[in-house]
């Protein structure tokens, strides 16, 4: 498995490990029609620093174990699958925004109705993070594509 | 995916090399071994500048390492 197939699995699955109890406190609170910003935004520093120290710390075992750069530029072949993985990706960021921009309208509606106290911050908080999901799908579909081409094509 | 109308004798020419690894090679050629290996299993098209690279390794024309099939089917159809 190259240095870079093992990148996209550790980004898969870590994602997989870490960002669901974000997402747990966030619905938590939104069902309680409680959401405390600071309190989710801390969540959200921790899981996202914790991911990175973890990418990193992955890349670097794997890259030292098998005795390889793990910063290497990516050869002919891996520069194909990544344009073709980025390029699913960025229409998948695309089509996202443009939903969650349309969906902005009924989530203001909604903020106005269910989060009476501060309607404006929860409308933030709730765009914030349907953006978020957005880039997230879209990374992880692109971790996706990329192991399924090297799977396909440079697995041997 | 459909393979690429190319065969190759890389495999042939690694082994008249001293069992040449797909590593050594690919280190050669500033490839990741991965990458070798479609190349030699034929999932793969390598662009000119790496098949170039790959014959200069073994020291023979480019046509000893990848042949061209797809005349042959037109042919034989």
């Amino acid at each position: 498995m190259s240095v870079r197939e093992k990148q996209a699995w550790f980004a898969l699955v870590t994602t997989f490990l870490l960002w669901p109890y974000y997402f747990a406190t966030l619905f938590a609170a939104v069902a309680s029609r409680d959401i405390d910003g600071w309190a989710l935004l801390t969540v959200f520093v921790w899981t996202l620093v914790i991911h990175i120290a973890l990418l990193l710390g992955l890349a670097i075992v794997s890259a030292r174990m098998a005795r390889e750069d793990f910063d290497a530029p990516p050869d002919e072949l891996e520069r194909i699958i990544e344009a073709r993985a980025d390029k699913v990706c960025r229409r998948v960021l695309e089509l996202g925004i443009a939903v969650v921009a349309i969906a902005s309208f009924w989530v203001s509606e909604v903020a106005r109705g269910e989060f009476a106290a501060d309607p404006a911050g929860a409308t933030a908080i709730l765009m914030a993070n349907a953006l978020m999901v957005v880039g997230m799908a879209a990374g992880l579909i692109r971790e996706t594509i990329l192991i399924g081409h090297f799977r396909t094509t440079a697995a041997a | 995916m459909t393979p690429p109308p190319i065969t190759n004798t890389i495999r042939r020419l690694r082994f008249d090399h001293g069992e040449m690894t797909q590593a050594e090679l690919a280190e050669k050629i500033g490839m990741t071994r991965q990458t070798v290996a479609a190349i030699e299993h034929n999932k793969y098209s390598p662009s000119l500048e790496a098949a170039f690279r790959i014959a200069e390794v073994f020291g023979v024309e480019i046509g000893e390492v990848f042949q061209w099939k797809a005349g042959e089917k037109e042919t034989r159809g």
